[in-house]
């Protein structure tokens, strides 16, 4: 397969066919520092994260932004995570470290950890507290704590990102990964929320409906759950017919399959 | 107009400088007293006379300090220069004097973690001859590539080929350092990082003369060069378009021409059908097959591809018919032509150049840089324009501006006037400090006020 039909099935969870062959694209590696980047305000902290995303001449690899107490659940990071501070942690391209700096220096914040990647044996990479990590490493301190995984409005992200904060406060933390989205910067968010029930779990997605920020629905293994996906759904509905026409494949992921 | 300083023994001049290399020979002082401010016919009227008295070389950093310590003592002013490749008369000696040329302090000083540090008279070209071994690549660089300098470009120029990727020279972060001498009885040697190098990027050399540069670079990528034809050239903008916001493809150049503008492209016509638009551009080899798809989607035929750096049919490299080097190809052909730099921005961009095109149709001929800008696509508008007057020009000015497109005038050399139009408080306060005598390529930073020199 290649060009559009690899859609067949790229995040299928292996229910069209079994892949057993991958040609990747690949970037040229750059030297990169991780730096983690501290501040009072969450919305100060949130402009921060959305500038250095659409600053054309800085060259990033991660750009995570992370709200109070999000920081206190990790380990490993000691004296990079101030007491009550918001963070953002960044990898940039090593010639670009001082235009981080003086970013972060204009807007009132701190650098409190600057390093080069790969870093030394033994330390845990900065990435491995963003992306799904995050909440991994919640979770080694607080079992009773889950998340969620929404997408935000192009061009109105951090309006409903700093609401998200200002409505929820401590009880859904955010986090937040930044990412080129058609050219532009988004982010999406992997909120690490203090569960209490399902219930109001559920309150809470629909409250953040109303802020225009929407579920890819994490507490679910059907498929179709993870938001926007129709037109993939459908390919790979009438892939599925075709490749697997018993759907013996991953049985019960692919909520709109039945039995022929 | 003569050289505009006078009783000045320049014989005395010469011997005073021993051993740095001065040219006096009268034919040669006014060939390198020249840039390509003739793309203009209001720059060509005002500045066709201008040279300097005496080109200076100096073959290292304490020859540039000997030199302005000399010209300050006897209040010589001094324009630097690269290769003069601008086009808006940045290096034009407004006052004569001298002309301060760059282009002897060449060498290459190192390339560590993607950073190159170089002398300033580096010619772009022989900058990537050392770097592209190793990987790398400038961030991006004008359509003169073969003949600029990398100090040139900083001081006069704004982006280019790789700014629908990294932005232009303005963006924090795409000039990491400057080493600089200041215009005072005894120079002081700068060392500008961070965001205390912008006050002398792109200040046409009126606060300092930039010695060294310590320049980001990019990782190279196995370009692939393509030209597409549309039937239209909504079709070509929209496919220009879809390409900046495609995440997954590389892009080094995306430029869009009607054929009002492609008729002038004389290698390629063997390859281009008439009255059709052109994209020309630069994606990573890894995304033929996406690109392919994305032509396809907005209905356009690929006429010509291949790798960048291959040469065929005496093609030369498909950059050098995009930004200041299509202006170029039109007057190869026809002299009147000249051209404007606008600045289409915004979420209706694509509108507001739909809008240019029915205007002024076939006066303008469209000729469209896609660019990376605040985090967003846009495009730059480098239409030619059919000139008639200097009168008629500020009218199609004013009709952009008026409908929200901003001009970066290219027919003065005022540096505020060719860009934001608003003082930069940061420039006039480094002159201030650095040159303040004003004799620094004078008469071009409007906002200087003090007499020129005695």
């Amino acid at each position: 397969m290649r060009g559009p039909d690899i859609g067949k099935a790229l995040h299928a969870y292996g229910t069209t066919s079994i892949v057993v062959e991958v040609e990747l694209a690949l970037a040229p590696a750059y030297p990169w520092v991780e730096m983690v980047a501290a501040f009072d305000e969450f919305a100060v902290a949130a402009k921060v994260a959305q500038a250095l995303g659409e600053a054309d001449g800085i060259f990033l690899k991660l750009d995570s932004l992370m709200a109070w107490p999000l920081p206190g659940y990790f380990r490993g990071l000691e004296g990079a995570l101030p007491e009550g501070r918001h963070v953002v942690m960044i990898m940039v391209a090593r010639g670009n470290a001082a235009a981080v700096h003086d970013l972060v220096r204009e807007r009132g914040g701190t650098i409190t950890l600057e390093r080069a990647y790969p870093v030394e044996a033994g330390v845990t990479p900065l990435y491995e507290y963003t992306w799904n990590h995050t909440t991994l490493q919640a979770l080694k301190v607080d079992k009773t704590v889950t998340y969620l995984q929404t997408i935000f409005p192009l061009g109105a992200n951090i309006e409903a990102l700093i609401a998200s904060h200002e409505r929820f406060g401590e009880e859904v933390m955010a986090h937040a990964e930044f990412q080129r989205r058609f050219g532009r910067t988004n982010c999406s968010s992997l909120q690490v929320v203090r569960y209490t029930s399902d219930e109001r779990l559920w309150q809470i997605v629909r409250e953040l409906e109303t802020l225009g920020i929407t579920l890819s629905n994490p507490h679910s293994y059907v498929l179709e759950d993870k938001g926007a996906r129709v037109l993939a759904a459908d390919l790979q509905l009438a892939f599925k017919r075709e490749a697997d026409p018993l759907g013996l494949l991953n049985p019960g992921k692919m909520g709109r399959w039945t039995a022929a | 107009m003569d050289g505009g300083v006078t009783a000045i023994d320049w014989a005395q001049v010469v011997a005073d400088l021993a051993p740095i290399e001065c040219i006096a020979d009268r034919a040669l002082v006014r060939q390198k007293s020249r840039d390509f401010f003739w793309y203009s016919p209001v720059l060509n009227d005002r500045l066709k006379g201008v040279r300097g008295d005496l080109v200076v070389s100096p073959a290292n950093e304490d020859e540039v300090v000997r030199t302005l310590a000399y010209c300050h003592a006897r209040r010589i002013p001094v324009t630097p220069r690269g290769a003069g490749t601008g086009n808006y008369g940045q290096a034009m000696p407004l006052q004569g004097g001298v002309v301060l040329d760059l282009s002897r302090l060449d060498r290459f000083l190192g390339l560590q973690d993607g950073v190159a540090r170089v002398q300033a008279g580096l010619k772009l070209i022989d900058l990537e001859a050392h770097t592209l071994p190793q990987g790398w690549e400038l961030r991006f660089h004008p359509s003169t590539r073969r003949t600029a300098t990398i100090g040139g470009f900083v001081a006069g120029g704004s982006g280019g080929v790789g700014s629908i990727q990294f932005g232009g020279l303005r963006n924090r972060g795409n000039v990491l350092g400057l080493r600089l001498v200041t215009m005072e009885a005894e120079p002081r040697i700068l060392e500008l990082t961070g965001d205390a190098v912008m006050p002398a990027v792109h200040a046409y050399g009126t606060n300092g003369i930039i010695t060294e540069l310590a320049m980001p670079l990019a990782r190279a990528w196995p370009w692939r060069e393509v030209i597409v034809s549309f039937a239209d050239i909504a079709d070509a903008n929209a496919f220009a378009n879809a390409l900046g916001e495609s995440d997954a493809i590389m892009k080094k150049l995306v430029s869009v021409f009607d054929w009002g503008a492609a008729q002038y492209f004389r290698p390629l016509l063997s390859h281009l059908v008439p009255g059709r638009a052109v994209a020309l551009a630069m994606i990573n080899d890894g995304a033929r097959e996406a690109f392919a798809t994305l032509v396809a989607a907005h209905g356009g035929k690929v006429a010509f591809e291949r790798a960048y750096g291959e040469e065929a049919d005496d093609i030369p490299p498909l950059y050098e018919f995009t930004w200041n080097h299509t202006t170029l190809w039109a007057l190869k052909t026809d002299r009147t032509i000249t051209y404007l730099q606008c600045l289409f921005a915004g979420a209706d961009y694509l509108d507001k150049i739909a809008r240019t095109i029915a205007h002024f149709g076939d006066e303008t001929p469209m000729h469209l840089e896609f660019t990376r800008f605040d985090g967003r696509i846009a495009a730059f508008g480098l239409q030619l324009v059919r000139y008639t007057s200097e009168r008629r020009l500020y009218d199609i000015i004013g009709w952009l501006e008026a409908s929200g497109i901003p001009v970066a005038d290219p027919h003065t050399f005022i540096l505020e006037d060719g860009g934001m139009k608003t003082v930069d408080q940061a420039q006039l306060a480094f002159k201030q400090q650095n040159d303040p005598l004003g004799l620094l390529n004078p008469g071009k930073m409007k906002a200087w006020k003090a007499t020129p020199c005695s």
